[in-house]
């Protein structure tokens, strides 16, 4: 046992070689600078994805900006050829047409026929 | 010539000279323990550069409470430690075909070569593959062991016999 052991520490090796230390810092610096490098880089990326994120995340929220409150409901035909979409109010048409007629009557020279339909929309205003 | 407490304190100063300083001290000590494990100048040299490496960001935190060889050897012996695993793995899958050029010391009439001796540190248990690390490629006494391990120097006597009794067994039956 202990010849095998004297064995064993005399496996060493003769080390004695020097390195050269200037070469040896040098690579040594080159791998700090790059290993800093990659650190800046991996926190930019981590930054880039965390101002993505809480940007995406605020949006989300943000209720003046969600997709429904972007389509316009209120569908208008442009046309309004439907019968349901014709704009009748009756009072309105008669009041036009009262006033036409009494342009035209006035017009030719019709003043006592202009006084009866004045008389005569009175009335029918009236509901009589 | 500064001692290392102060070359440390200089380089948590900010003086990177410092360091350079610190490694150039030690840097033929750390080479030449690892080339005792791999037997290769060149991966030797890289495993040094992973341990000055290390402590280029944690010597920033050294709180002076051990001496700083002590400290240097901890971390050599994490990093040897991590290699002899890698390396028995690498041996297991085939993927290392270099052929070997271990030396056969005809004076002691070993029939094992430095490799062979190596591998077989690889695959004692970790404490004692520490101690066994520490007292071949370092002759360190039981007492540095201790302090640079954190078990007692009786532990570290029976780790280390144990170990040599494993791997008399297993090189003496290759």
């Amino acid at each position: 046992m202990i010849d095998f052991e004297k064995q064993i520490m005399k496996a060493q090796l003769d080390g004695s070689e020097p390195t050269n230390a200037d070469d040896f810092l040098a690579k040594l610096h080159n791998r700090v600078s790059e290993s800093k490098d990659n650190r800046r880089t991996v926190l930019t990326s981590l930054c880039m994805i965390i101002v993505v994120s809480l940007m995406t995340i605020t949006q989300f929220r943000d209720k003046s900006i969600q997709t429904e409150f972007l389509s316009n409901k209120e569908i208008k035909n442009p046309f309004e050829t439907d019968f349901w979409n014709i704009y009748s109010d009756s009072l309105e048409y008669d009041q036009e047409f009262f006033n036409n007629m009494t342009y035209i009557l006035l017009d030719e020279g019709y003043v006592w026929e202009t006084i009866e339909l004045m008389e005569r929309f009175k009335l029918s205003k009236e509901g009589l | 010539m500064q001692n290392d407490h102060d070359l440390i304190k200089e380089y948590q100063n900010g003086n990177i000279s410092a360091y350079d300083q610190l490694i150039k001290n030690h840097l033929s000590n750390t080479v030449g323990f690892f080339f005792n494990i791999t037997g290769d100048r060149m991966v030797a040299e890289d495993l040094a550069q992973d341990v000055f490496f290390k402590l280029y960001t944690h010597l920033k935190k050294f709180r002076f409470e051990s001496k700083f060889s002590t400290y240097l050897y901890r971390v050599k012996l994490n990093a040897a430690n991590s290699w002899l695993k890698r390396n028995k793995w690498k041996n297991i899958l085939h993927l290392d075909q270099a052929p070997d050029t271990g030396e056969r010391d005809t004076e002691l009439e070993q029939e094992w070569t430095r490799k062979e001796l190596w591998d077989a540190v690889a695959k004692l248990p970790n404490k004692q593959r520490k101690v066994v690390i520490m007292r071949i490629a370092k002759e360190m006494p039981y007492k540095e062991i201790s302090e640079v391990t954190g078990m007692t120097e009786g532990t570290a006597k029976v780790n280390f016999h144990h170990a040599v009794r494993s791997l008399k067994e297993w090189l003496n039956n290759d």
